[in-house]
């Protein structure tokens, strides 16, 4: 009896979101792959952040004296055609690659988010207009559709990004219409409407926060494609142009020298595969940790 | 009544359609309720009764403006409510409120007591400051007897009387004048029906409010209610002052009804006659002509079959739909009006 004034006391000292965070992230860590996933995360974004301290050289300068040189002290992961340093480009490129993640989410997110619940929650004809939209965009393959986008915009980076949002949102939005044709009919929805509150209140209030663990972990298990679609248009020459160290770009460069040279593509290779990988786990995890049966063991 | 009623409702009908018309075929519907008519004073509860499927629930719903009315007109303190859209219908909203049945669907899971509470309050932009609707939000879980911490805790830590209460939490913060309450214990323990049913009893004596009360449950309509509404098949048999209609009821569908209701006391109970009427439930898809019981009715005469008795006066206050019950004395009264 004493103890509880004091816990409740102390949990009030904290922004909610602080503490519901806290708690998901003490969730992940209790499964060794979720574990896994975000340490990798964490990792990602301290090299993106520390980049100039942890490259040994400089991503752009070339030393033609010492061109696909094997991995050495000097060079850790070796050096590429023109003697550029693979391991500082890698280190380098890992902001690409948090950049295209980080502002496909925020376009992604809130699109599918929104259409999806307004189709789900009006119905009728404006669901079906939407959710036509939306077929057409899913019956093309996504790596094809943004190649469309690209030829069409030119090619570079953010054309890119903009490609990859595009062909990325038809998945979140049917996920959160899904959702929300479940709680549209359920009472609280209903007691809501007749307080007199307007469509885009019981939207935006009721619907969204409801639908929002499921298309975060959407998102989540998105990334891991969207990793590759950015990665598969670096290789195919219509994402980041040639001097960017974008992974998927050095792996196309690389192509050429790979039977001789080996460390060219694997490093990169291996850095998508880890980083796709992690945002899987991630995605998993996040799957069991935003449950809303599990809420009530938190 | 003396006063003007709160809600009044003249010849309401309410069809559902069963499917939706094609190229080659009719819609087709059915008629959930016909013809009720009821009035509400201010400060009353009227208990509306029914067996499932009687419309006693769409009736509460077509008052509450969910479902649209076919036919009839809905009065509320002096207004045609029966086609008021947007702006207007918000504003109605705001002064006619609703207790749910289940308290464990009617509470957002994901909002804090205190945010549910708060919400028709910000809907209706009735308090200017995040302080005021905490303030505002104590004094309405204090009200309903809710303790106050409980703002900051999740609907999942209460339990069925509790989350009850915070919904009644809830339909009391626009300070409506009248309340639909849909069978707002039955989900609950038997134990905690007479604390939520005394709650809103205390309520009303205090601010005045209206209740319609739809429930099956006699007992309790009997504890809370002024007046009884029966209704059977869609169409109101009944309508009386409490003890009016549980010591002499006129229509043979009431009598029937209150004879299934157990007595607490065995002797009594074994010498009490049920009263059962053969026959099946009525199929409201395809309702019988005339009066809906004459098929189950004991007293039922050709009369019956073919016309619809109408709800008239059959003694003080007290009005029933049936041909051949106290005609003599709905005759009186008429004369002596």
């Amino acid at each position: 009896m004493v103890t509880l004034p004091l816990g409740t006391a102390r949990r009030r000292s904290l922004p909610h979101g602080l503490v519901s965070l806290g708690r998901i992230a003490a969730f992940l860590f209790r499964a060794p792959p979720s574990a896994f996933g975000l340490v990798v995360l964490a990792l990602l974004i301290l090299m993106a952040a520390f980049a100039p301290l942890l490259a040994t050289h400089d991503p752009y300068v070339q030393d033609l004296q010492s061109t696909l040189q094997p991995p050495s002290g000097a060079h850790f992961f070796g050096t590429d055609e023109l003697g550029r340093d693979i391991y500082s480009r890698i280190v380098h490129g890992s902001r690409i690659t948090l950049t295209i993640i980080f502002v496909v989410s925020i376009v992604v997110g809130p699109i599918g988010l929104f259409i999806g619940t307004v189709a789900g929650y009006y119905g009728g004809r404006v669901d079906t207009v939407l959710m036509r939209l939306t077929d057409i965009f899913l019956s093309f393959p996504s790596l094809i559709l943004s190649l469309a986008f690209v030829a069409a915009l030119g090619p570079s980076l953010n054309n890119a990004i903009i490609a990859i949002s595009l062909t990325a949102w038809p998945p979140i939005a049917r996920l959160a219409r899904a959702e929300t044709m479940t709680f549209r009919s359920a009472d609280y929805i209903a007691a809501a409407r007749l307080q007199g509150a307007s469509s885009a209140r019981i939207i935006w209030k009721s619907i969204v926060p409801m639908c929002l663990p499921s298309v975060l972990i959407r998102l989540t298990l998105n990334m891991a494609t969207v990793i590759l679609t950015a990665a598969g248009l670096g290789f195919l020459g219509l994402g980041a142009q040639p001097p960017l160290p974008e992974w998927g770009a050095m792996i196309a460069t690389g192509r050429r020298y790979m039977i001789d040279s080996w460390w060219l593509v694997t490093f990169p290779g291996v850095a998508i595969l880890l980083v796709s990988l992690a945002f899987n786990l991630l995605g998993d995890g996040l799957r069991d940790a935003l449950d809303p049966k599990q809420i009530n063991k938190r | 009544m003396t006063r003007d009623p709160a809600l009044s409702v003249d010849g309401l009908s309410v069809d559902y359609p069963l499917s939706s018309g094609g190229l080659f075929r009719r819609a087709r519907s059915v008629t959930a309720v016909s013809d009720v008519s009821l009035q509400i004073a201010p400060g009353e509860t009227l208990g509306l009764v029914g067996e499932s499927g009687s419309g006693k629930t769409t009736v509460g719903r077509a008052i509450l403006r969910r479902v649209p009315a076919s036919a009839g007109r809905i009065s509320f303190e002096g207004k045609d409510i029966t086609h008021l859209r947007g702006d207007a219908l918000r504003k109605l909203r705001a002064r006619m409120q609703l207790i749910l049945q289940d308290p464990y669907t009617s509470l957002n899971p994901r909002m804090t007591v205190a945010d549910i509470v708060a919400e028709p309050l910000l809907v209706h932009g009735l308090v200017a400051s995040r302080a005021e609707a905490a303030r505002e939000v104590r004094g309405l879980l204090d009200r309903v007897g809710m303790p106050a911490d409980a703002a900051d805790r999740y609907p999942h830590s209460f339990s069925g009387g509790q989350r009850q209460r915070i919904g009644i939490a809830r339909a009391l913060a626009l300070k409506p004048s009248l309340i639909v309450a849909d069978e707002p214990v039955s989900a609950l323990d038997v134990s905690v029906r007479a604390q939520v049913v005394n709650l809103m009893q205390d309520l009303q004596r205090e601010l005045g409010i209206a209740f319609l009360f739809i429930a099956h449950d006699l007992a309790i309509v009997r504890h809370i209610s002024h007046r009884v509404a029966i209704m059977y098949a869609g169409r109101i048999v009944e309508v009386a002052p409490r003890e009016a209609i549980y010591e002499r009821p006129v229509h043979p569908y009431t009598e029937a009804l209150l004879s299934a209701v157990p007595v607490a006391d065995p002797p009594v109970q074994r010498a009490r006659r049920r009263i059962i009427h053969p026959g099946e439930a009525v199929d409201i898809a395809d309702p019988p002509s005339g009066c809906r019981f004459h098929p189950r009715c004991p007293i039922a005469t050709e009369r019956c079959r073919d016309e619809v008795p109408p709800l008239e006066p059959k003694a003080e206050g007290h009005m029933a739909a049936c041909w051949n019950r106290g005609g003599v004395m709905g005759l009186r009264m008429k004369v002596h009006s």
